[in-house]
């Protein structure tokens, strides 16, 4: 709604700037060069210069109630939580992609609305996130179980589709994190457990959507991503999609 | 000074940045190695060998996953290649990428962080254990460097009609010059490629290759000896190979903390198997059955309905015995490898016996693979010992040249169905 205010009054402005260069050229004559600097300035005319004091001040006017109006338009928190589901295509060691069911959580702050700038308002927002898959292979004697955690903190920029106030969002996204991995290799007799921490970072996009579900401003928060995520030197890619609420 | 850097960003560029291990070797990682018979445990072991210890890639070879190798009779490509490059053109189907094995760094020591690097690690420690035996017994380095192995690749034998994919087996692929690991499936053991012996065993199946055939990846006694019916000559080669090769991989297990172990497919194999392949057991022979079929069936039947494991085991059999009885293992280790091929025009190997029979393949019989292996060893007692063990467990018709004069048949063995 802000924006909009914002765009109503661009015209205002154009026609702002316009006026007094129509006013000049219908002013009497056009003074020879030699003459612009002796001549005094041509005073203008009374009416004309409250048109345009009028116009400025209600453009300030306008810009300095648009201003505060954003949040009471959407009194929303701009917090959203969705559980994510999807396939995750580990980077496997034996050098092909190796598929496996992935789930997850993620909380949303849209961190744009904390912004006066108009685009980042609706458009800046941050995830933090946690994406669990595993991988189990081997035989019956002999085999690994590995469980991945992604726990992220990704900033992400969506980019309006469909309009100003369509609630879709296209939206680009990197940020990083850290992988915490455990294996646990078992053999007969006996089992060995490995851990460790490695850094990660997160990249990809996808669409997001916020349709209103009330009155009172609870949406809907889905999307559906393509999201890579480099753990420390593998290379894994989340196929996936995120369902919520968002307030 | 502070940092200027914004915490995130820091983070990002630490991600970007990050880097895969790259020790210079030997490199200390954690391998499931055998510390007894059939009980691995998580062994930190150091690998010589190895450049790039993600890529397993080094002076040893690499290893190379998600290939896809078809070798099909009726592919008009393969039917054309008259070269190893054409030949191995035909059977790729996928090139395969190199494996990325995943570490996790505990103190300068890599743990693999999948079961799939611990199984690559492990044949790659397994792979060099039989390299270091092989130089131990006088094959230089340069002559087993570069290997390739195929991790878990999609192949297919075929004569033109669809295939389902090969699995539970690992071998060498001559006409790739390369090994093979198949997914497993109905194999739920010991994965082949964690069991040491059976590295050990298709690492010889190369020097074998390499020594006999020039590292031919067709064979020419194996592929022009066949030629209608019986294929005696090159039955007997298939099967001296499993035998050599049976022997050798129990000589590599000798090298590791498990000790001596001829039973080292046990862990891995169904038990019927496994002890149809053991060759330790004193009563192990050759029966008349199996000579037969040896000498009259074509390689195809022969080879298989498994003939060459069923001879090889007598032969390695014969050759375990005499290094047991004389404690004289190293000495026949050696005599094998030179009788694979041996220019010295007293003991000649097999390489210039294959020659010497020229395309009359069925000159060669087992008294000639007795009278080569018994040329090269020096010590008569030790030779004495073998010819007794080949003599008995082969049938051997009488005694063969090489065999000293005071040596009889061992008795001790029995005929298996």
């Amino acid at each position: 709604m802000s924006t909009a205010r914002t765009l109503a009054a661009l015209p205002l402005v154009a026609l702002l700037a316009a006026l007094p260069a129509v006013a000049d050229e219908g002013d009497g004559a056009i003074p020879y060069p030699e003459d612009e600097q002796d001549a005094p300035a041509p005073a203008r005319p009374a009416r004309r210069r409250v048109v345009e004091d009028d116009l400025r001040q209600s453009v300030e006017e306008d810009e300095e109630r648009s201003r505060p109006m954003a949040p009471l338009d959407d009194p929303a928190l701009g917090l959203a939580g969705e559980v994510l589901g999807g396939i995750m295509l580990l980077d496997s060691s034996r050098g092909a992609l190796d598929a496996q069911p992935a789930f997850g959580l993620r909380f949303t702050w849209e961190l744009g609305r904390t912004l006066e700038d108009a685009l980042l308002h609706e458009a800046l927002f941050l995830d933090v996130g946690w994406l669990w898959s595993r991988q189990w292979a081997g035989t019956s004697a002999v085999f690994g179980d590995s469980s991945l955690h992604a726990f992220t903190l990704a900033p992400a920029f969506g980019f309006s589709l469909g309009g100003e106030r369509s609630p879709v969002v296209a939206f680009l996204q990197l940020g990083g994190g850290l992988a915490y991995q455990a294996t646990r290799i078992s053999y007969e007799g006996g089992a060995t457990d490995v851990s460790g921490v490695k850094p990660l970072l997160q990249y990809g996009g996808g669409l997001r959507g916020r349709p209103l579900i009330n009155e009172n401003g609870l949406r809907l928060s889905f999307r559906v991503e393509l999201t890579r995520y480099r753990r420390h030197y593998m290379d894994d890619t989340f196929l996936g999609a995120g369902l919520g609420l968002d307030y | 000074m502070r940092s200027q850097v914004p915490l995130p960003a820091a983070w990002l560029a630490a991600a970007l940045a990050a880097c895969a291990p790259n020790p210079s070797p030997p490199v200390k990682v954690m391998a499931l190695v055998e510390q007894g018979p059939g009980a691995l445990q998580p062994t930190q072991v150091e690998l010589e060998l190895v450049r790039d210890v993600v890529a397993l890639a080094g002076p040893l070879g690499t290893f190379l996953g998600n290939a896809r190798l078809t070798l099909d009779a009726s592919d008009p490509q393969w039917q054309q290649a008259t070269s190893d490059e054409a030949r191995a053109a035909a059977i790729t189907r996928q090139e395969g990428n190199p494996v990325h094995a995943h570490y996790i760094d505990k103190g300068g020591v890599l743990y693999p962080g999948d079961f799939h690097t611990w199984s690559l690690v492990t044949a790659w420690h397994g792979l060099e254990e039989a390299y270091r035996y092989w130089q131990g017994v006088g094959v230089p380095g340069e002559e087993m460097n570069g290997l390739q192995l195929h991790y878990f690749p999609e192949f297919r034998i075929t004569a033109g009609s669809p295939v389902q994919p090969e699995r539970d087996n690992a071998f060498f692929f001559a006409p790739l010059q390369a090994f093979v690991v198949l997914p497993f499936e109905s194999l739920q053991g010991v994965p082949l490629a964690l069991n040491a012996g059976v590295l050990a065993h298709e690492f010889s199946h190369r020097v074998f290759n390499r020594r006999v055939y020039g590292g031919a990846t067709l064979p020419a006694p194996l592929v022009t000896w066949p030629v209608g019916g019986a294929s005696a000559g090159a039955n007997l080669l298939k099967a001296a190979d499993e035998g050599f090769a049976d022997f050798h991989a129990w000589s590599v297990t000798c090298l590791g903390p498990s000790g001596c172990n001829p039973r080292f497919l046990d862990p891995s194999l169904p038990a019927a198997v496994a002890e149809a392949r053991d060759f330790s057991r004193a009563d192990r022979c050759l029966s008349s059955a199996q000579r037969f079929a040896m000498e009259g069936e074509p390689l195809g039947t022969f080879d298989g309905r498994g003939g060459p494991y069923e001879v090889g085991t007598v032969i390695a059999s014969a050759l375990f015995q005499a290094a047991e009885k004389t404690a004289q293992r190293q000495e026949i280790q050696r005599a094998v490898l030179a009788a694979y091929a041996n220019t010295a025009p007293q003991k000649p190997g097999l390489k210039e016996t294959i020659a010497s029979v020229a395309n009359q393949g069925n000159l060669l019989k087992l008294e000639t693979l007795a009278n080569a292996l018994l040329a090269q060893v020096e010590d008569l007692e030790t030779r004495k010992q073998l010819c007794n063990e080949l003599w008995g467990r082969l049938k051997l018709n009488g005694r063969v040249d090489n065999c000293p004069v005071a040596s009889a048949p061992v008795s001790d063995c029995k005929e298996v169905p």
